[in-house]
């Protein structure tokens, strides 16, 4: 396999590709393989405020860069995503251990969706105007906010740069953006495009620790907003930095979903849909259905049926097409995971899949993990309530409705979930009923551009995807008319 | 010696701090990055009752790990 990637990636300022100003440096390692793959620069303070700087100017004429004009050059970065799939595809697969089958059938093509479908939603910007009486109006506008510092996590760093960049630059704002450094190489192969695209300075991509750059980013004065996705410890730091400069966050936090099955589900599209829910993306994802509900007369049949899929899900190499899960993003969050099995079983749970790491078949240099079935739990179990992060379920019985809704809210988490049942009215009732900011009915992890996805309660403020984003980086100018010559006649 | 003024990214490369973490309620490792600053202000963020006492625990496993490294 000819390696997709550079050996050494700068910093992407204004434009141009710098060494940035420190002499500090990370390297890039596959999951899979420990083999190195890239080193990036651990960026300084300098080159966070040269990105901020740089944002600023470009932002005089960005600005006013008309919708039409914006949104034909998200059209073009679209493209450039999907002439360029393939390499992209790899690169997302080797950085983050992630199956080619899923960076190629969703993370680059859901990227390149979204540009388009935020090229077509500034299209549809009409602002408002109101004739409050006879001789006064109301006109209502939405202005960009200007440069925002956008910070995304290592579980999907394409697609997560593409949820941040696509409505900041449809919206006419700027960005400074740090991904992962876990995980920088397909930010960084992606703004190899957006510079054949974009002007200098638009969207500039800092790389480095979070301790480092992303810290110079919360402590920076110069953005106007911040807007993060990752856990909801760090999501605290984000939002006290927000408020001590007084400018808004969004925040993408973590979760601890509930995924529902009533007896009436549709019974494979339901097994399934428990895999899709906490196997995809080796179960590291926010929205992960960590916490399933089986209705008691169901329960041992899913379970036993359940346990015999998740035996058959092919872990392996994940460049390989056929593999279904590969390596967890490193050798700690492997380790994290396998403690937390621990914990389930000290607090009397019963592991009857999985549980452990893979070894052999070339795999021992990687993070691999059997899909893993925690049953007989209960709701207040550490294994119920802490987001794991990985390819383990909690499985918990219920008898009602009204229980099984009281058990999905008893949560400190509120981002995603879903409910299985043929009954219509009780499904859309439990939806309802579940707080949280996304419920799907018969099915899970469906994530397309134009439903806004995001949390409740500690699983953050504010949406992703969905023509709401425009908001979010936007602020609104209201302009007011009086349209009469005549003095009010109050002086 | 770890206090509650100790960066996340130092302890790290304490061997199975990660999993001893977890064991005791506390994750040090997020789907951003390793927690970007101290283990103070971890602790304080998911409320453990008592953080001196949790930075004691760990000094004593890192003391466990090098007498065993050292055996």
């Amino acid at each position: 396999m000819d390696k997709p990637m550079d050996d050494r990636y700068q910093l992407y300022i204004n434009g141009k590709w710098v060494s940035g100003g420190g002499d500090k440096t990370f390297e890039s390692f596959c999951p899979a393989n420990g083999e190195p793959l890239a080193v990036c620069v651990d960026a300084c303070q300098d080159d966070v405020d040269d990105a901020v700087e740089a944002a600023w100017k470009a932002w005089e004429t960005w600005k006013d860069v008309s919708p039409p004009e914006r949104s034909a050059m998200l059209l073009k970065i679209a493209d450039l995503i999907d002439q360029n799939a393939e390499k992209l595809a790899l690169v997302e697969t080797l950085d983050n251990g992630k199956p080619i089958r899923e960076t190629a059938a969703i993370d680059v093509p859901f990227s390149s969706d979204h540009f388009r479908y935020f090229a077509a939603a500034i299209r549809t910007e009409e602002g408002q105007a109101v004739m409050i009486d006879k001789n006064n109006m109301s006109i209502t506008l939405r202005e960009p906010i200007g440069v925002v510092g956008q910070i995304i996590p290592w579980n999907f760093p394409l697609l997560m740069a593409a949820w941040k960049i696509a409505p900041v630059l449809a919206a006419g704002c700027c960005t400074v953006i740090k991904p992962s450094s876990a995980t920088s190489l397909t930010l960084l192969e992606l703004a190899k495009l957006l510079d054949q695209v974009v002007p200098p300075g638009v969207v500039n991509v800092i790389t480095g620790s979070g301790a480092a750059a992303g810290n110079y980013m919360l402590e920076h004065k110069g953005f106007r907003k911040l807007a993060f996705t990752g856990s909801t410890e760090i999501g605290y730091s984000i939002a006290d930095a927000a408020a001590k400069k007084l400018i808004p966050a969004t925040l993408e936090l973590g979760g601890k979903s509930a995924n529902i099955y009533f007896p009436d589900c549709p019974w494979e599209k339901a097994i399934e849909g428990l895999q899709i829910g906490i196997l995809f993306n080796q179960g590291q994802v926010c929205c992960a259905g960590s916490r399933v509900f089986v209705h008691e007369e169901i329960y041992d049949k899913f379970v036993d049926e359940a346990v015999a899929a998740f035996n058959k899900v092919k872990v392996g190499l994940p460049w390989e097409p056929d593999t279904e899960m590969g390596s967890q993003i490193n050798e700690l969050q492997l380790e994290k995971i396998l403690a937390y099995v621990e914990v389930g079983k000290n607090e009397g749970a019963r592991v009857v899949c999985g549980g452990e790491r893979i070894t052999g078949d070339g795999l021992d240099k990687g993070a691999f993990m059997r899909p893993t079935l925690l049953v007989d739990a209960d709701n207040k179990m550490r294994v119920a309530q802490e987001e794991i992060f990985g390819p383990v379920a909690a499985v918990i019985k219920f008898q009602t409705e009204d229980e099984v809704i009281a058990m999905a809210n008893d949560s400190e988490y509120g981002l995603g979930g879903a409910v299985w049942s043929r009954d219509i009215n009780r499904a859309f009732r439990v939806a309802r009923a579940i707080e949280t900011g996304r419920m799907w009915i018969n099915n899970y992890n469906s994530i397309p551009a134009h439903s806004p996805f995001g949390g409740y309660k500690k699983s953050g403020i504010g949406r992703e995807t969905h023509k709401v984003m425009l908001n979010h980086y936007t602020q609104m100018k209201n302009i007011f008319l009086s349209l009469s010559e005549v003095k009010t006649g109050l002086y | 010696m770890i206090t509650l003024d100790t960066k996340v990214e130092e302890i790290m490369r304490i061997p199975g701090i990660v999993g001893f973490c977890i064991q005791k309620g506390v994750s040090l490792i997020t789907c951003s990055d390793v927690f970007p600053d101290t283990i103070g202000k971890l602790l304080k963020i998911k409320n453990v009752p008592d953080p001196e006492s949790f930075v004691n625990d760990l000094n004593v496993h890192v003391e466990r790990i090098s007498a065993q490294s050292s055996d």
